[in-house]
């Protein structure tokens, strides 16, 4: 047991953690950041997405201690319910959901995607955004919401 | 932002991450159990010994077939026949049955301590295909049905002793051999749809908790009544010492019917004296719940004029370990499997048989996409004999509002030929094929037309709803939200059957010591029951508004007039009095009014003659596809699905069941496939080995069509399974149409559709030889 320092969303957590435990158990079940949810456990789903250092990784892949110095976000960093992050109201406005297991890991990784390139064509969002799978299968609506979110962003 | 409404608070707490799971409950002194499991299919468990387990630090306790055996506990439950052990007491039935369980004080020490655990096991020989499990000889899965289960009086579900036979359907209208014997044309094909898993996200979670002889259970699960049952007999309890709360599912698709991890969670609580939390990992969530694996048979007899005279259909479905609802789906997949035709001469035989597979179960679009798979690709290959357009030749035999179905019911509200004429218009079917985006690509285009029961069961939902003197307005139901909306749905019928905003109208989570009775979230039947339901729950409250109002301003119940949520009657202000206005002066706290809306579905298992479904599901599909010649692989550039909605209510909500339906039925005919090794291990039994569609496989060209009936009020049908088994025969035709091959067996992987074509080249080059 070793005790870390996490900075999540904007602000540092003293956390203690075993060396083998992952990112998704101390951010879930040490910091009680319930929208990080674990779907396959290897890596291949994406519901565990968080950013690290703007990047998406798949929390349940990543060493919480390997994330130590480095600025982590979670959609509870994101936006609330009073003040949504524009990605998380183009997915309210395309209702870009069903069950919403999946929705925190692919609003991050549109978020990454969006601050990265602005630009992206349809063809880009289909691809980047295959790494997050959606079994009730609404990727209609998911494509909707983030081009939503790209021509918002576009005409500000 | 000011946040109103269901609709819209759910969806802020979506997209914020903030909506409730089962999977986020944490108690106070809270333990965690793990599974241990079977790796044998079929073995005789000689010793459970979990003294090794015990002894390891922060274990709490271990329950093995020993708890089960000492009459304290019922041990066991099932959907149909209680089959299924707690743990298992006298055999492991299939590779990862639960044997034992151990609770700890964190998950880690709980998979420490399941790995302790030692079974001595004797192997027994195994059966896994569902024909060769009806072979005289073949091993049994169960020595002992009827006279040894506890099997609730169904009439539908007859399983025979010293068989793996759960249920044998029959449907039998007309004569079908004097009918092929007037056929002009006989053919016979033979489908194949592999076992699947439903893989929901989030996995099956339960959390129980006993405490002054109540137990609480917060569950994933599609079916709370159900389960509250179940563990009330478990415990010998009556039904009102069980409470079980639900909230959101992250997914269900059938996966979470009836009851599946809350009978050994709760008794896990119960043995440990501590509230105990049970989440399946991944690999056990593919040894938990799979789809029916199904093997059809198909003989059509035709008139030379296209007219179809006769069909029989041969159609077993693997049920694997226990019973659950098999039974019924050879019921409503042996009378779905006719397909949405007038056929005079019907022979149907449907068998669910037992297997050492894992537990075949609910699975979105049940038991039909399994016979619309092979009655779509038959229907195809009919017309192509025929040497008639299979747009033509559906259109020509297709069911319409007034023609008797194959249970000899009379059909109302049909709308099949405008589904599917809906399809062939998106996809362009009489124009020409579009151009290949490579040289060495063929492009096809494929129809499917497909009806579906509602339900598989006399069902009921009683709705309450309840208003209080502060003018809030609850809607009380026992229907889970799985993702589909419910929730919001219900708000909106209410506010629309009461003309209330929809804003005012709260719905609180399940939780069935308050929320009313309900058959459960499956079969597509939650809207529609809903519905109906509120409708009658809002009339009560009106008359109950009136009573109160006529009472209170001493007037005739005629002279009170109920409208937007003010009563109007003489001696009332002239602007009306709100209700909660009303109640305070009448000195009420609050009123609840109840609406119960049920239907009544009967077939005699015989001859499959009765009404087997209140109202009939429809959809069709079109599908354009690219398939490379050279790597076999099959390119979806076009899908479209028509459904029959009746009235929409929440159109994005709508649209995403077709949706779901679309991405569900692509998957299955391009990529899912649950594979085992000869001893009946799954052997992908993951996310990177068991491939669910990503965006990329999604068509970039989707349309759907949600087809509403023209009059004022009509029926809403529910969407939730209907678009599915439409997909994948529309894709397996396109497939054809494109290459010449007919597959029969799903996913069409590159390797099958490459290795036919190749078959055939090689056959054609023989006959060219």
């Amino acid at each position: 047991m070793e005790t870390i320092t996490l900075r999540v969303n904007g602000r540092a957590h003293q956390i203690t953690v075993r060396g083998h435990q992952t990112l998704l158990d101390a951010l879930r079940d040490g910091l009680g950041l319930l929208s990080v949810r674990e779907g396959c456990g290897i890596g291949v789903c994406g519901a565990c997405t968080v950013l690290i250092d703007g990047r998406p990784f798949s929390a349940c892949l990543t060493l919480a201690a390997l994330a130590e110095g480095r600025e982590i976000l979670t959609v509870e960093g994101l936006g609330t319910a009073e003040h949504l992050d524009p990605v998380q109201d183009a997915f309210l406005a395309r209702t870009g959901f069903q069950c919403s297991y999946c929705t925190p890991g692919i609003i991050l990784t549109a978020k990454a995607l969006l601050d990265a390139c602005p630009d992206a064509t349809d063809e880009e969002l289909r691809e980047y955004l295959s790494g997050n799978l959606c079994r009730c299968g609404s990727y209609v609506k998911i494509l909707d919401s983030v081009r939503t979110a790209l021509a918002r962003l576009r005409s500000h | 932002m000011v946040v109103r409404g269901v609709r819209e608070r759910d969806a802020v707490e979506k997209v914020t991450g903030q909506i409730p799971y089962a999977l986020n409950v944490t108690l106070p002194g809270m333990t965690y159990a793990r599974c241990v499991r079977s790796p044998y299919a079929h073995a005789r468990i000689v010793a459970v010994d979990a003294s090794r387990a015990l002894s390891l630090p922060g274990v709490v306790c271990a329950l093995t077939r020993d708890d089960l055996t000492d009459g304290r506990l019922f041990p066991y439950y099932g959907a149909a026949i209680k089959d299924q052990p707690i743990v298992a007491i006298d055999k492991a039935r299939h590779v990862g049955d639960v044997v034992a369980a151990v609770v700890a004080e964190d998950p880690e020490t709980a998979a420490e301590a399941a790995a302790l655990v030692d079974v001595e096991y004797e192997e027994l020989p195994a059966v896994f295909d569902p024909v060769e499990a009806l072979r005289p000889g073949a091993p049994l899965v169960h020595e002992q049905i009827v006279g040894h289960y506890e099997i609730p009086p169904n009439p539908i579900i007859r399983p025979q002793n010293g068989t793996n036979l759960i249920n044998h359907m029959k449907v039998r209208r007309g004569d079908v051999e004097r009918g092929f014997a007037e056929a002009d044309f006989v053919f016979e094909d033979v489908y194949y749809s592999p076992a699947l898993h439903h893989c929901a996200l989030e996995p099956h979670v339960t959390v129980a908790r006993w405490e002054d002889g109540q137990l609480t259970v917060w569950s994933s699960t599609q079916n709370p009544y159900f389960v509250r049952d179940q563990l009330a007999a478990i415990f010998r309890v009556p039904p009102e010492r069980v409470r079980v709360l639900v909230y959101t599912l992250g997914g269900g698709y059938g996966s979470k019917t009836y009851a599946r991890m809350e009978p050994l969670t709760a008794v896990l609580a119960w043995k440990a004296g501590r509230p105990v939390k049970l989440a399946l990992t991944r690999a056990e969530e593919f040894v938990t719940t799979t789809k029916h694996e199904a093997r059809v048979r198909i003989k059509s007899g035709v008139k030379r004029d296209g007219m179809l005279i006769a069909r029989e259909v041969e159609i077993h479905y693997n049920a694997g370990a226990y019973a659950d609802r098999s039974g019924t789906i050879a019921r409503s997949g042996g009378i779905g499997s006719i397909g949405p035709y007038r056929i005079p001469n019907v022979k149907v035989d449907a068998y669910a048989v037992y297997t050492n597979r894992p537990n075949a179960v609910p699975f979105r679009g049940l038991a039909v996409s399994q016979v619309a798979w092979a009655y779509e690709c038959h229907t195809d290959e009919l017309a192509r004999r025929l040497g008639r357009d299979p747009l033509e030749f559906r259109l020509q035999n297709l069911l319409h509002t007034g023609d008797r179905f194959a249970t000899g019911e009379e059909l109302e509200d049909i709308h099949f030929a405008e589904l599917l004429e809906d399809a062939a218009r998106a996809i362009d079917y009489h124009g020409p094929l579009p151009a290949p985006s490579a040289p060495e690509r063929q492009v096809g285009r494929g129809l499917a037309v497909i009806i579906k029961h509602m339900g598989s069961n006399p069902a009921t939902t009683r709705i309450d709803l309840r208003l209080d003197a502060d003018g809030a307005l609850t809607v009380l139901s026992s229907t889970v939200d799985i993702g589909q909306g419910a929730r919001a749905v219900l708000a909106r019928e209410t506010a629309r059957a009461l003309d209330l905003p929809e804003e005012v109208v709260q719905v609180p989570y399940v939780e069935t010591g308050t929320t009313p009775p309900d058959q459960g979230t499956t079969s597509s039947r939650s809207t529609f029951f809903n519905g109906l339901a509120v409708r009658a729950a809002a009339a009560d409250l009106r008359r109950q508004l009136v009573e109160l109002a006529a009472r209170l301003y001493e007037t005739a119940p005629e002279q009170v007039v109920v409208r937007s949520g003010r009563v109007f009657a003489p001696g009332a202000p002239a602007q009306g009095v709100p209700w909660g206005e009303l109640l305070t002066g009448a000195g009420v706290a609050s009123i609840t009014a109840s609406g119960t809306f049920g239907t009544q579905i009967w077939v005699d298992p015989e001859t499959g003659q009765g009404k087997a479904s209140h109202h009939w599901h429809q959809a069709a599909a079109g599908a354009i596809v690219e398939v490379d010649r050279e790597t076999g692989k099959v390119y979806l550039r076009k899908l479209h699905l028509a459904t029959h909605a009746g009235r929409v209510i929440d159109r994005p909500n709508a649209e995403l069941q077709n949706e779901g339906c679309a991405t569900f039925g692509l998957s299955q005919a391009l990529f899912e496939e649950l594979l085992f090794d000869e001893n009946g291990q799954v052997t992908n039994p993951n996310l990177a080995d068991y491939m669910i569609p990503a965006l990329a496989d999604f068509p970039a060209d989707f349309s759907t069509t949600l087809a509403e009936n023209p009059e004022p009020d009509p029926e809403v049908h529910g969407l939730g399974e209907t678009g599915l088994p439409a997909v994948p025969p529309a894709i397996g035709n396109a497939v054809r149409d494109a290459t010449g091959v007919r597959l029969a067996s799903i996913p069409l992987l590159p390797e099958r559709v490459l290795a036919a074509l190749e078959a055939r080249e090689a056959g054609t080059a023989r006959t060219n030889g």
